[in-house]
């Protein structure tokens, strides 16, 4: 694993250790803060400093501020758990397998990157024969087509890996219903029934996945399928849940084994070696020797790692030209992984003139 | 005579003249405190920087010592933008879904920021679409819907005796049971306008010092902004408990009158005037409950503003034994 640098980052540092917060000044608060709320990890400081009972040590206006965010993200964590009951209500009477994923996931198993986090929405996968069963329940029960427009509908369910976003009108959280983990036209096919079947049952009824699944669905969204620009906050679910699962030996010795039989290793890879450099994981010194033969060819490497640390956060690296390249060097990255070349040009070119058409502001 | 605040226990706010508060504006911004919100402030176009100065210059302001709660920038977002047809774009840093507005309505674009920085970040406090004004120990909300004269009349009687909190954002302190002043620029619309300067008139012939230019052609009519009263910004920290609840109605033909209403009806309208009732959850039902509980509440309905302002000082000298606050 080749070297590569994080400049002294304020944020990073608070959330590596708490501490840090009680020797901050004002302008190196101004600049946490607005690099926390940009990237989605302020109600995350709030949870820390009360962990670490530092929070009467801070500022006044931090203080004021984290009562703030601990609402906020108090507030989203009970609006999914309601979701869940609805969600439950409406798929009742099926012993087929629910699974919740991501933030509705790390809620019910109470992990600690649940800890002061918002989620906007509500992410569920059933098996692939379920799906059109599991849509016309949520209709009934009185969900809406966030995605109306033709084009849009029809790419969700031909080559994506989810049903266009639902939304109750009651209620504004939009429900993502998945079949697999990435889009069907993805270059790499984890098998999901895998998946499926090591899936494990909550007291709540839902089925979560395996805590080594749980991780590599984080590690693919960030490194496959999601933007990378702006989300340490997945980066940092990784770390604590390397962190987490990672006391018991047994998901070292099973982590490379299991993203070789799905076809993640690249991924994983990635995400071991910044959530590593970024944070300082702690990661077994065998794991990162066995992940090193996954690695991408050395300059994809290096470009990657200029590409990811210049944007994972906005005052990370990369700055101006450099930065613009990063950002669309990753967007243009994701959709490689994300479908066919000639499809892919073909979504590209769809996109581009509806930018100009009226459709959007 | 600055305002000490209770954030920045140590530190002094600056005395900035014009000149340099300008050039602040202009370049890395300048914190102005309002209320318990502190937002550091840029602006990239004369007009707008002139016209913030009027209005906002008697406010706290800070050099880079202070943590704020957030930040504003007002800028054209590129050179075209900038100087040739220029077009205020507000920055927040958060989403960024504002419409902007042509540059001589940047101010129009800065107050809706402010705005929005509100409604959608601050959940430490429980928040009321309402008019909130206070006098010896009396707190009074009026909770209503846009277009009901609540701004109207909450800046009526901030230029007679009261001190204004907010003509639309009232702040409730769960942990306090207290109402928390946010005394920002009265936002006056169409025919509201006229009625505040003759009113103002009235107690100080250098009225036109407390105005904005008229802006014609927003979304809601012709709006222009009012500087609250000195007496507001110098206690802008002084809180109150909120024990008085009224309903105003506008109706330009109804005979004036105070309505009995019942404690559930009053509760109901405070909480359907509660923009982060959801988002503070229990807590907010808590407190509304005790608002309501420990206030004495009515509607009023009338013609003109000076009815309204004898209607409320009439509910409130038959109903409240004044100066409760002051022991």
């Amino acid at each position: 694993m080749n070297k590569m640098t994080v400049r002294n980052n304020i944020l990073v540092n608070v959330i590596k250790n708490p501490e840090v917060m009680k020797g901050l000044s004002a302008q190196d608060w101004n600049r946490c803060l607005i690099e926390a709320k940009l990237t989605g990890v302020s109600g995350r400081l709030a949870s820390d400093a009360e962990n670490m009972g530092i929070t009467a040590d801070l500022p006044l206006k931090v203080q004021n501020l984290f009562k703030s965010f601990s609402y906020i993200s108090a507030t989203s964590t009970r609006k999914i758990k309601w979701e869940m009951n609805r969600v439950k209500r409406s798929l009742h009477g099926s012993n087929e397998k629910t699974i919740i994923l991501k933030g509705a996931a790390y809620i019910t198993k109470g992990l600690r990157c649940a800890e002061g986090r918002t989620s906007v929405d509500l992410d569920i996968l059933v098996a692939k024969n379920r799906i059109d069963w599991a849509e016309e329940k949520f209709l009934a029960a009185g969900w809406k087509h966030q995605v109306v427009n033709d084009y849009d509908q029809k790419f969700y369910r031909e080559y994506s890996h989810e049903l266009p976003p639902l939304v109750h009108p009651d209620r504004h959280i939009s429900i993502d219903v998945h079949h697999t983990i990435l889009p069907v036209t993805s270059r790499v096919k984890p098998d999901i029934k895998k998946m499926l079947e090591s899936a494990v049952q909550l007291d709540g009824g839902f089925y979560v996945f395996s805590d080594i699944d749980i991780i590599l669905h984080s590690v693919v969204h960030l490194f496959h399928d999601g933007e990378i620009r702006g989300s340490i906050r997945n980066l940092l679910e990784q770390h604590d849940m390397y962190g987490e699962f990672g006391e018991n030996q047994q998901f070292w010795d099973d982590l490379i084994p299991r993203a070789k039989e799905l076809g993640l290793t690249r991924a994983l890879y990635y995400s071991l070696k910044f959530s590593k450099a970024i944070f300082d994981t702690n990661i077994p010194e065998q794991v990162l020797i066995d992940i090193e033969p996954y690695a991408p060819n050395i300059i994809i490497d290096n470009i990657m790692n200029y590409m990811v640390t210049g944007v994972i956060s906005p005052s990370f690296g990369a700055k101006g030209l450099g930065r613009w390249f990063a950002q669309n060097g990753l967007y243009v990255r994701s959709h490689w992984l994300r479908m066919p070349t000639l499809l892919l040009a073909k979504h590209l070119t769809i996109k581009f003139i509806r930018r100009f058409s009226d459709e959007q502001h | 005579m600055p305002v000490t605040s209770p954030y920045y226990n140590n530190k002094t706010n600056q005395s900035y003249n014009d000149i340099e508060l300008n050039n602040r504006l202009s370049s890395d911004g300048v914190a102005i405190e309002i209320g318990p919100f502190c937002v550091n402030v840029s602006i990239k176009f004369q007009n707008v920087r002139d016209e913030f100065i009027k209005i906002y210059r008697d406010f706290p302001f800070y050099a880079d010592n202070v943590v704020w709660d957030n930040y504003l920038k007002l800028y054209g977002q590129n050179f075209y933008r900038q100087y040739i047809k220029p077009q205020a774009f507000v920055e927040l840093g958060m989403s960024n879904e504002f419409i902007p507005l042509p540059a001589s309505m940047g101010m129009v674009s800065l107050e809706m920021g402010l705005n929005w920085h509100v409604a959608y970040t601050c959940r430490q406090y429980v928040m009321f679409h309402a008019g909130v004004v206070a006098k010896d120990g009396v707190g009074l909300v009026m909770p209503a819907m846009s277009g009901s004269g609540k701004s109207t009349l909450a800046a009526g009687l901030s230029y007679r005796g009261w001190q204004l909190h907010s003509d639309e954002f009232g702040l409730f302190d769960v942990g306090t049971g207290e109402l928390v002043p946010y005394p920002r620029a009265v936002s006056l619309k169409n025919q509201s306008i006229p009625v505040m300067k003759k009113w103002v008139r009235e107690v100080d012939d250098n009225y036109m010092d407390y105005f904005s230019d008229e802006y014609q052609g927003t979304p809601k009519g012709t709006i222009c902004y009012m500087r609250p009263s000195a007496d507001s910004i110098k206690d802008m920290h002084k809180r109150t408990k909120p024990n008085v609840v009224i309903l105003p109605v506008y109706d330009a033909n109804a005979e004036p009158a105070i309505k009995p209403i019942s404690k559930t009806m009053a509760f109901f309208r405070l909480v359907m005037s509660s923009a982060n009732y959801g988002d503070v959850g229990k807590d907010a039902f808590l407190s509304l409950s005790k608002i309501i509980d420990d206030a004495h509440v009515c509607e009023i309905i009338y013609p003109t503003l000076e009815d309204a302002v004898d209607l409320v000082e009439k509910f409130v000298a038959d109903n409240v034994n004044q100066n409760v606050g002051d022991e």
